[in-house]
This record gives structure tokens, C-alpha cells and sequence, in this order.
């Protein structure tokens, strides 16, 4: 555990501090890390083998009663978090890359501009762009009142608003920066030389992108889909806000259980099984695509 | 997210391939596409602005009624706004301090020193990332409870707390916030210092200057924009946390929180205004940045 | 000492060797009268929401015969006062009738008792319903520690559980002389705090239909008069309520079963489960006040509403129904939570609000059921239209309607809980 320090040596009275410098960098962030991120978990992996009530206490007996009961009653919410975690991150790739792309093979001196309006949400409150959804489709807001009244082909009973519709679409526009912003640092470190070599190989375009551009952008789209599937999965503020007890997803179990029913050893089963299960996804995802290459 | 604040000085669009590239289908319609999903992502920004100077009747600010700048004449007038505002302002200014210095901290140390055990605070850097809100809320809430109920492992140190030290409220948000902002800035500090060019330092040295003066008149003027960079993502990712701090609050409550719970019976301009504000101080906070970004000495890559 | 004494408004200045004495005499007669009280509750109570006796009525414990904290003779108020409300509970200022005295969305009531009493009220909204309520709080109750609330408003059910579990501060009478004046009848003797040695009621309301009435005109429905009609309203243009009794309450009725916890089985539960279970496929919400969002944004065509909200803070056309089947009735209480930090601001705060003049200034926003005596001749002087409205005053025939769904079993609550979990998809 000797701290071999890079800087080449030089006589001075700070140099024994010097080699004990990353470990005086280290402690104090890893500490808050390991009171406040890891301990946690335990705790909380000590409450999914508990038995009890908040009335009665609760005590570790090692039951594997709320795992099970995670896994068997809740399918119908896991099956949601699937589903709209999944088809939000594909419709975020959808529209994400020709964005990415654009911007990083054509956005000329308007690229930071662009850029800047791709992240520009978030710069402000998540609650409040979903409150501006709100009155953007709500039943009698300017999108549907405009079908329902001006144009009169959509009956007045429509709504969007508290479907699974309205829940993908809040994920879709809340996790889109996540998407766009990675594929662009992928695509925009591509070096010129090698697609110019392309296309004298190729001669088409599109093969240059599917044999060179596309291969090289994969990290990107990586990091992309699983910094837009990871909170989409484990989202419920959208269903909570746009969605109904029909799309409710397993956050809202989780945040059900917690916050109303006080059933914490089920909702601490949940919540380890939810992160177990996005990590073995994300584990698979990065054998599958052969990169090991993270956003840091 | 950790690119948001780095610029990109790109001006290699127009070569041969690029323009190659523009003949096919990227001519029209990918800029078109563009354009359509850049409108998608600001719409709503859009109806938060305008809406603030809406003359709504009653209390809810849904229906369109006239030009007002009333909203923005009394940005503060709901009753528990200006309390969540601090709130808010004070807990991202203070994890913003706290997760900077600390993650800052650790960054330079993953990038400048060699030691062992490196793949695993890497993964402890990361595995918050990658853990849902929901998650790190819940964890955070299972281990307050347990302090508080006697029950559980407490961690070393924390038993010698008095039992309502850790009561939800103001101290847990403010715990909360910090832990998850570390992560985020030591990615973006690491990010800023990948790139840096030692022998700067080596040279400084070679110049007769100590470790200390060495650090603080070459290499912090050099990370100073990654800094800053981490500690404006801090402030924003602070200051809008619905999820965990919602776990943590007890009866505190943030602007995120203060939203929530005012619009179940009301939805006041003064919502859009101070978002609109937030959103305007941020939009100047990054020009700022990337102001000074652009004035920082350049190094190579 | 002395001097302050004398100058505070409150009545009464005793010392400390008499206060006691007094209080250990009542103490020990509250006990016995008390469970007198809990005995013959069913017949002392004849209109209100009393439910009949039942076992399952939680008690309240004695009042300690050594109170815990002897507070020192009237106090000076602190502050501020975490007061923690249910939304559209309080006279709020709205934009209609805004005279610049009062802030938009402040209460003249609060502002009135902050400027007598020189001191702070953080007045907040924080009650969704009971058992998100209670599971916020119910922690720090269990450990001991203070939940950082100095009174909260909580129904029946919840405020008898956690007043019999020990964990609300005593009221003391001589502090609130108006809740000991002018509490109505019909709501004292109740068996789960016979003496209101713990809580005082805040507002009774009804549980019954809300709708929009030009949503409803312009798809050419007819009028909820009725539950089973409200069940045949599309049910995404429908709420029924989180609060769970109440949901289930009027779906009993709707099934033309009695809501009442004596006779009431888990079969009728799941019956009522059942019945509702196709209108969450087909997009029923459950709502708590954010009803009141949905309205405004016409989401919401028809619901489960309580009964002032629409008349407070719903549009014109919003409008409040008794159904045909009947309505649930129930009573929110002001209760201090154990270890509250201002506990003498907090009973200041029920004697103010149980001041005639001031209770009828609360009435005529919020419209609901009126705890205080004498809020009927105060409200004609600023109001002539609110001392007949129906709302603030029901008339026999809706009274011949009531039913109460507060006090369950364990069984039934267990049941309830998981019912109520299922429909709402955990």
C-alpha cells in the first residue's frame, strides 16, 4: 500500500506529506461515500431480512418472504419499468443520434449553440417542465383543445394526460440530454482522416457510416442508453405525475411502500433487486457491445 | 451530463467528407430533424416563460388570459416560497462547498498518484451513478430511521451523536446532497485533469518553485475551469432533487418539494417565475463558465 | 415575571402549587368519567359522525396525573409554530377579492394570530392524507424524538390511534378556553378522548360526488346524482380518493351495503375491490386534494371530493353533490404531537381558532362542517348567503344520510390496506 508518487523527486521538507497525499485526498469523500452510500445499503439489506412492523419493530430473521413477495407480486409494475424504461431509451436513441450527429458533423459554428439547447433543460426544475406538459396536453390545453373544438376530429373525451403514452413521452423528454450528450463526445472525437479513408474505400456514404462512423460512436450510444435507461427504470415521479394506478412502475412501489405503508423490508427487497437487476443489465449491455468504457 | 459545461471549439464540419456526408439524406432532413427535436426539448422551457406573465384567474395558471408582470412584480408572494427558496439556495450552496472540495479531492488523487485499490474507489465513484434516486432516497431513509430507532448497525462514530442529531430535516438533506453530488464531481474534475500536461508542473518546479506553489500559481489555475464546471453541476443538480430529498426531508421543504405540494390546490405564477429566474441565473452562470473556460491557459490533449 | 403575568390576555394567573393540585383532581376524575363516557358514547351522540360503540375504538390514556412538563404559569408564546394542515383548509387569499391587505395565497387568519401574538407561524400544507401523513411522522413518534410539527390536523381514526398510543401532548383546558366553551355538542364525549384532554376537532365534512358541470354538458352526460352514476362517468375523466375509508366507504354504499364498521365484512371489501378494479383498467385515478388540479385543468369531470373544496377553491362550475346512497362523514382534530417544541403556541392557536368571529371567517373560505358554537351568528355579519349554505351547515335531511367508516378492525384495516394497495398497483 506504498503510494508511489509520480512526480519526479525533488529534496523538500513536503515530500513526506507528498506520499501520503492521496490517501489525505481520498478519506474524507470516500468516508461520506461509505457512511452515507454504503452503509445504507446494508442497512438496507439488513431490512429486506427482516420481519415486523414500524408498531412492533423491525427484527433481522434472515426471511426471504419479501424477496419472494418482490419477485411474485409486483409483475405487472416490473413489467412497466421494462417496458417504458425500455421504449423510452429506444425513442431517446431514436431521436438522439441524428440530433448527435447533425450537431457534431454539421453544426458549424452553431455547434455550441446547439448544444447549449440540448442541455438548456436542465437548467430548469424537472417539476416544472412537468407541469408545463401538463398544461401543453392537458385535455383542454392548446394541442388537444385545438383537435377537439377547431378541428373537431378528436372526441371531446380524449385525454393523454394520466396514460401510458403521457408516462414514455415524460421519460423520453426528461432523459434526451442524457442520450444526446454522449453519442456527441463520440462522434465528435472521430477523427476526419478516417472517414475521408472511408469514403475513398467505400464510395458511399452510408457505408462509411455503418462500417466506420457508427462502430466509432458505440461507446457513445453505451454510455448514452444506460445514463438514460438507469433513472428511466427506476423512475416514478413521471407515472406518479402523468400516469395512472395502471402505470405505475416499481419505483412507485418502492416509494409506496417507504413513504405510505412504512413496509420497509419489502421495499428494501425492492429497491436491491431493482439496482442488482439494472446492474447485471448494464453488465450484459457492455459484453454485448464490447466496450468496458464508462462516461468518466 | 459531465460534458455539459465543456466547450467543443469544433471546426472541422467542413471538409470533403462532411460535405460528402450532406449530400444524401442529411441535406434537409437531418437538419430539419434537428431543429424539430431541439423544439421538442425547449417547448416547455418556453411555456414556463410565458406563463409567468400570464393574468390567470383564480389560482390555477392553466389558461392563457392576458400580459401581466405581476408574477414578476411580487416573484416571492405565496406563503412558505421564499422559505423553500432559501432552503434550496442553502443546501446547494453548502453540498455544492462540500461535494466540490471533497470530490475535487479525490479526482486529483485518482489522476495524479498511483497506488492500489484504484479499480475499486472507482467503482465506489461510480456505483452511485448507477444506482436509481429512488435507491440512494431509500437507503438514505432506512439507515436515518434505524439511528433514530435505536435500531440497525449504526456506523462507527455516528452513535456518539445525540438521537435526534440526524431527525430529518435540514442536516439529512444537506448529508444526502452531498453524497450524491461527490460522484458527479469527481468525474468532471477527473475529465478537466485527464488531459493535463505535467511537464508544466515540472517545469515550475524545475524553476525553483515548491510542491505547494507549485499546486496553487499553475496547477489549480489549470483545473480551475473543471472546478467549476463540477461545482455548477453540483448547484443544479442540488438545487432541483426531488426524489431523495423527498425520502430525507422530514418537514423541510425545498423549492422542488414546496412545488409539489403547493400545486395540488393552486398553481401560481410565482412557480413559473422563479423557475424562469433559476433557469436565466443558470443560462448567465454557464456563459460565465465558458467565458473563463475560454480564457484559461489551453493544454494538450 | 409577575408583570408579564398580570399584562397577558389570557385569563387566569394561578401559581404553580395550585395549578398542580387542580390538575391531579381532574386527572383522577377524567379517568373514571372518561370510561363512563367511552360506555355510553352510543346513545350521548345524536346527530354528529359518532360512530355506534365498537370495540374498535381506540382510547385514549389517563391524563397524567403528574403532567410531565408543569409548564410555567402562562408562558410567553415561542415560535414559530410548525402547524402542518390539509390543502384548502384555512382562509387562504385567492386573486378573486384580493384587497392588498393580505398576501395572494395567505391566510388572514394566521396573519391575525402571528400580529396578536408576536409570533411566527409556518403554516404549511403538508397533509396528502392520513397514512402518508402518519407515515412520515410515525418514526419519530416511535423513538421518541420530536417529529418537528407542533400540531398537526388529522380524521378521527388516526388522531384516537395516535392519541391512545401515548403520543399526543395534553391540552390544557385553561389554555384554551374557547375550544372548552364552544366546542359543539355533538362532537364532545367522543369515546376515543371523551374529555378532549388531547384534541380538539378542526372541521367535520362530508365525503361525497364533485363535477364540473360544463364538462359534463359539453359530452352530454347527465349529472351525477347518484354513486352508481359517478361509476359509469368514463373513468379517465374520473377521481375517487387516496384516503382510502373513503374510497371504499362510498363504494360500499354504492352496493347498496351499510358503511359501517360493525357489520361490515373483508367480503364486502372485496366485493367493493372488485367493483372497482375494471375502472382502474380503464383509467381511474386516485386523487387526493390534487382533485382540485385536475379540475381546474379539466381533467377531471367527476369525483370523489370532499365536500368544501370545490365551494373554496374549485371554479364556478365546480359543484359539490350529496349522493342518493349517502355520504361519509368524518371530523379532522387538531392534535400537539409528543414532544412538540411549541406546545402553549400550538393551544394558542386552538383557542384562536375557536373564537366565534374568527371561526366564521374560516368557514365562510373553506365551507366546511363548523366545530365552533356561535360561528353561525358571526358568519350572516360578513356572509348573509353562507349561514344557510348546506355545506357549512347540513340540514337534517343530509344529516339522515351520514355514515361513518372511521373506526376499523384490525381485520378489516388489514384488508382495507391491501385492497386499497392492489387497486392502486402496490
Amino acid at each position: 500500500m506504498t503510494a508511489v508518487v509520480a512526480t519526479p523527486p525533488r529534496p523538500s521538507v513536503l515530500r513526506r506529506i507528498a506520499r501520503l497525499a492521496p490517501y489525505i485526498l481520498l478519506t474524507p469523500g470516500l468516508l461520506w461515500l461509505l457512511y452515507f452510500f454504503i452503509w445504507p445499503l446494508a442497512q438496507m439489506t439488513l431490512m429486506s431480512v427482516s420481519s415486523g412492523t414500524l408498531d412492533t419493530g423491525f427484527h433481522v430473521t434472515g426471511t426471504l418472504k419479501s424477496f419472494s413477495d418482490a419477485l411474485t407480486k409486483f409483475g405487472t409494475q416490473w413489467g412497466n419499468s421494462l417496458l417504458y424504461g425500455g421504449t423510452s431509451t429506444v425513442l431517446d436513441f431514436l431521436i438522439g443520434f441524428p440530433v448527435a450527429y447533425t450537431i457534431a458533423f454539421k453544426g458549424g459554428r452553431y455547434k455550441n449553440l446547439l448544444l447549449f439547447m440540448v442541455i438548456a433543460p436542465f437548467f430548469t426544475s424537472f417539476l416544472i417542465r412537468t407541469i408545463s406538459w401538463q398544461i401543453l396536453l392537458g385535455d383542454e390545453g392548446p394541442i388537444l383543445a385545438f383537435l377537439k373544438h377547431t378541428l373537431g376530429i378528436v372526441p371531446v373525451d380524449f385525454s393523454i394526460l394520466y396514460s401510458p403514452v403521457a408516462v414514455i413521452s415524460g421519460l423520453t423528454y426528461n432523459f434526451l440530454p442524457f442520450m444526446i450528450l454522449p453519442m456527441y463526445v463520440a462522434l465528435e472525437k472521430i477523427d476526419f482522416r478516417l472517414l475521408e479513408a472511408a469514403g475513398d474505400l467505400y464510395g458511399s456514404s452510408w457505408q462509411t457510416f455503418r462500417r466506420v462512423t457508427f462502430p466509432l460512436a458505440l461507446p457513445g450510444v453505451f454510455a448514452g442508453s444506460i445514463l438514460t435507461f438507469i433513472p428511466a427504470m427506476g423512475d416514478y415521479v413521471n407515472a406518479e405525475l402523468l400516469g395512472s394506478p395502471k402505470t405505475r412502475m416499481i419505483g412507485n412501489v418502492i416509494q409506496g411502500r417507504f413513504l405510505q405503508s412504512t413496509d420497509y423490508p419489502s421495499a428494501s427487497a425492492l429497491s436491491l433487486l431493482l439496482m442488482l437487476g439494472i446492474l447485471i443489465a448494464v453488465g450484459i449491455y457492455a459484453r454485448a457491445l464490447g466496450t468496458e468504457e464508462l462516461t468518466g | 451530463m459531465t460534458t455539459a459545461t465543456t466547450t467543443y471549439a469544433g471546426t472541422r464540419t467542413r471538409t470533403p467528407v462532411g460535405r460528402r456526408l450532406g449530400r444524401g439524406i442529411g441535406r434537409r432532413l437531418l437538419p430539419g430533424f434537428t431543429a424539430l427535436a431541439i423544439g421538442y426539448l425547449l417547448i416547455p422551457i418556453v411555456v414556463m416563460i410565458l406563463f409567468s406573465f400570464n393574468d390567470y384567474q383564480g389560482k390555477f395558471n392553466f389558461i392563457w388570459n392576458g400580459f401581466t408582470l405581476k408574477a414578476w412584480e411580487a416573484p416571492l408572494a405565496w406563503p412558505g416560497l421564499p422559505d423553500a427558496l432559501k432552503l434550496s439556495l442553502t443546501i446547494a450552496a453548502l453540498s455544492t462547498l462540500f461535494a466540490t472540495l471533497l470530490g475535487t479531492m479525490i479526482g486529483l488523487a485518482l489522476t495524479r498518484y498511483q497506488f492500489r485499490g484504484r479499480g475499486l474507489i472507482n467503482g465506489l465513484i461510480f456505483l452511485p451513478m448507477a444506482s436509481p434516486e429512488i435507491v440512494l432516497g431509500a437507503s438514505l431513509l432506512t439507515l436515518f430511521i434505524n439511528i433514530s430507532l435505536g435500531a440497525g448497525i449504526t456506523p462507527p462514530g455516528l452513535g456518539f451523536l445525540p438521537k435526534t442529531a440526524l431527525s430529518l430535516g435540514f442536516t439529512t438533506i444537506l448529508i444526502a446532497h452531498i453524497m450524491f453530488n461527490i460522484s458527479y464531481v469527481v468525474v468532471t474534475v477527473k475529465a478537466r485533469l485527464s488531459g493535463f500536461d505535467r511537464r508544466l508542473e515540472e517545469a515550475a518546479m524545475d524553476l525553483g518553485a515548491n510542491e505547494w506553489t507549485t499546486f496553487w500559481k499553475v496547477t489549480f489555475p489549470l483545473i480551475f475551469p473543471g472546478i467549476l464546471a463540477a461545482a455548477l453541476l453540483a448547484f443544479s443538480l442540488s438545487i432541483d432533487d426531488f426524489v431523495i430529498t423527498n425520502f430525507v426531508s422530514g418537514t423541510s421543504l425545498t423549492f422542488p418539494m414546496w412545488v409539489y405540494s403547493v400545486i395540488r390546490n393552486a398553481l401560481p405564477a410565482q412557480i413559473n417565475v422563479i423557475g424562469s429566474a433559476i433557469f436565466l441565473v443558470a443560462v448567465g452562470g454557464v456563459a460565465l463558465a465558458t467565458l473563463i473556460q475560454g480564457r484559461a491557459p489551453r493544454f494538450s490533449r | 415575571m409577575t408583570i408579564r403575568q398580570s399584562e397577558t390576555p389570557e385569563p387566569g394567573s394561578w401559581d404553580v402549587a395550585d395549578i398542580s393540585r387542580r390538575r391531579f383532581l381532574q386527572g383522577s376524575v377524567l379517568v373514571g368519567f372518561s370510561a363512563f363516557l367511552a360506555a355510553c358514547a352510543g346513545s350521548t351522540t345524536p346527530t354528529s359522525s359518532e360512530p355506534p360503540a365498537s370495540i374498535f375504538i381506540p382510547t385514549a390514556p389517563p391524563v397524567s396525573l403528574a403532567p410531565s412538563v408543569p409548564p410555567t404559569p402562562l408562558p410567553a408564546p415561542t415560535g414559530p409554530l410548525k402547524f402542518a394542515n390539509w390543502p384548502a383548509y384555512i382562509d387562504l387569499v385567492g386573486s378573486a377579492g384580493d384587497n392588498g391587505v393580505y398576501a395572494k395565497g395567505s391566510s388572514p387568519t394566521i396573519e391575525q394570530f402571528k400580529k396578536k401574538y408576536n409570533v411566527d407561524v409556518d403554516y404549511v400544507e403538508a397533509i396528502e392524507d392520513n397514512k402518508t401523513f402518519y407515515a412520515k411522522i410515525q418514526a419519530q413518534l416511535q423513538a421518541g424524538t420530536p417529529t418537528g410539527w407542533d400540531l398537526i390536523v388529522i380524521t378521527d381514526w388516526l388522531a384516537a390511534k395516535v392519541i391512545s398510543k401515548g403520543w399526543a401532548e395534553p391540552i390544557i383546558p385553561e389554555d384554551v378556553p374557547n375550544a372548552v366553551a364552544n366546542l359543539v355538542d355533538s362532537l364532545k364525549n367522543r369515546p376515543w378522548d371523551a374529555t378532549n384532554a388531547y384534541h380538539y376537532p378542526w372541521q367535520s365534512g362530508m365525503t361525497g360526488i364533485g363535477y364540473n358541470k360544463k364538462s359534463l354538458a359539453a359530452a352530454g352526460i347527465a349529472i351525477p346524482t347518484s354513486l352508481a352514476q359517478l361509476w359509469a362517468i368514463k373513468a379517465d375523466k374520473v377521481s375517487f380518493l387516496t384516503e382510502s375509508r373513503d374510497t371504499f366507504g362510498l363504494g360500499l354504499l354504492k352496493l347498496g351495503k351499510q358503511a359501517d364498521p360493525a357489520t361490515t365484512t373483508t367480503d364486502d371489501l372485496q366485493a367493493v375491490h372488485d367493483d372497482i378494479k375494471p375502472l382502474v383498467d380503464a383509467g381511474l385515478i386516485f386523487a387526493d386534494n390534487s382533485y382540485l388540479n385536475n379540475f381546474a385543468s379539466k381533467k377531471t369531470w367527476a369525483a370523489m371530493v370532499w365536500s368544501g373544496d370545490l365551494a373554496s377553491s374549485g371554479g364556478a362550475d365546480d359543484i359539490f353533490q350529496v349522493p342518493d346512497e349517502g355520504v361519509m362523514i368524518w371530523t379532522d382534530n387538531m392534535v400537539i404531537p409528543k414532544g412538540a417544541a411549541n406546545k402553549y403556541t400550538a393551544e394558542l392557536m386552538i383557542n384562536f381558532v375557536y373564537d366565534p368571529v374568527v371561526a366564521a371567517q374560516i368557514e365562510d373560505y373553506v365551507y366546511y362542517v363548523c366545530p365552533v358554537k356561535g360561528a353561525d351568528v358571526e358568519i350572516k355579519k360578513i356572509d348573509a348567503a353562507a349561514a344557510t349554505n348546506p355545506l357549512i351547515f347540513p340540514t337534517p335531511d343530509i344529516q339522515a344520510k351520514y355514515h361513518n367508516f372511521q373506526f376499523l378492525s384490525d381485520e378489516l384495516e388489514t384488508s382495507l390496506d391491501e385492497l386499497y394497495l392492489d387497486l392502486t398497483g402496490g
